[in-house]
């Protein structure tokens, strides 16, 4: 087998299936417990609430950066307990699918950031309220549905 | 056009290149559960990956547990990426 002439088109299917049911299966395994997902979104939701909050004269800064402390302590151990089992997670992407993954969800989560704080400051006073839940929303679905940051989505449990 | 790989084409190396291409680095114990297949099949196939400069391999001691550790190299992210390309390319002629 030299080219691409050597095999038909339905061994290159069965190959391909193969590759995309060998991902699923690692994205699987690479899903971190429901309740540490549950910690790192929401301490990230905190985060977010936080900075949109933060005044001079008030408390909410200190919040955002327990709220960050609690977010990279969850990560560590989202990272310490996947090598443990074995598996070592991409920190930066190492593919075009995980460039695009990262830069959409960076882009995401930097705008939803931005307009909490903004629209309260023009006086939607709801609004660090609603990006906080949409951010931890958003970081849960994607610890759960893309857990190895690349674009391709993780099958359910029964695939 | 990409070309199909010989070395990465082999039903086996084939998942192994695919979970490696999802994490940055994979214990052997864990590939070989995931494979579920023995040591020495997983040891043959890895050396095959090895001797192409596909994959390398590190053996480190975690709480003086000795542990091999296993990563694509850049050339065989290169390699795998231009078979998948491949036999895309054959799928699609068939569906033109």
């Amino acid at each position: 087998m030299s080219n691409n002439e050597s095999i038909d088109a339905k061994a290159a299917q069965a190959a391909l299936n193969e590759i995309e049911s060998s991902q699923k299966n690692m994205q699987k395994a690479l899903r971190v417990p429901l309740w540490m997902s549950a910690c790192i979104s929401i301490s990230y939701g905190f985060i977010v609430f936080g900075w949109g909050m933060t005044e001079h004269d008030n408390l909410w800064a200190l919040a955002m950066w327990i709220g960050g402390a609690l977010f990279f302590g969850f990560v560590l151990l989202a990272v310490y307990s996947a090598k443990l089992l074995g598996m070592k997670i991409n920190i930066l992407p190492k593919s075009s699918s995980g460039v695009m993954f990262h830069l959409f969800s960076g882009i995401a989560f930097a705008l939803l950031l931005i307009a909490g704080r903004e629209l309260r400051l023009l006086g939607f006073e709801f609004a660090p309220f609603v990006s906080a839940f949409l951010c931890a929303a958003l970081m849960m679905y994607f610890q759960h549905w893309h857990p190895a940051g690349e674009l391709q989505r993780a099958g359910n449990n029964n695939e | 056009m990409s070309k199909l790989d010989t070395v990465i084409h082999a039903p086996n190396r084939l998942q192994i290149c695919a979970a490696l291409s999802t994490a940055s680095e994979l214990e052997f114990k864990f590939l070989k559960e995931q494979l579920e297949v023995s040591d020495s099949v997983l040891s043959k196939h890895l050396k095959t990956l090895e001797e192409a400069g596909y994959i390398s391999i590190t053996k480190r001691s975690d709480y003086a547990r000795p542990r091999s550790w296993i990563a694509l190299t850049s050339v065989g992210r290169q390699a795998f990426g231009g078979h998948v390309a491949a036999l895309k390319e054959i799928v699609a002629e068939l569906n033109d």
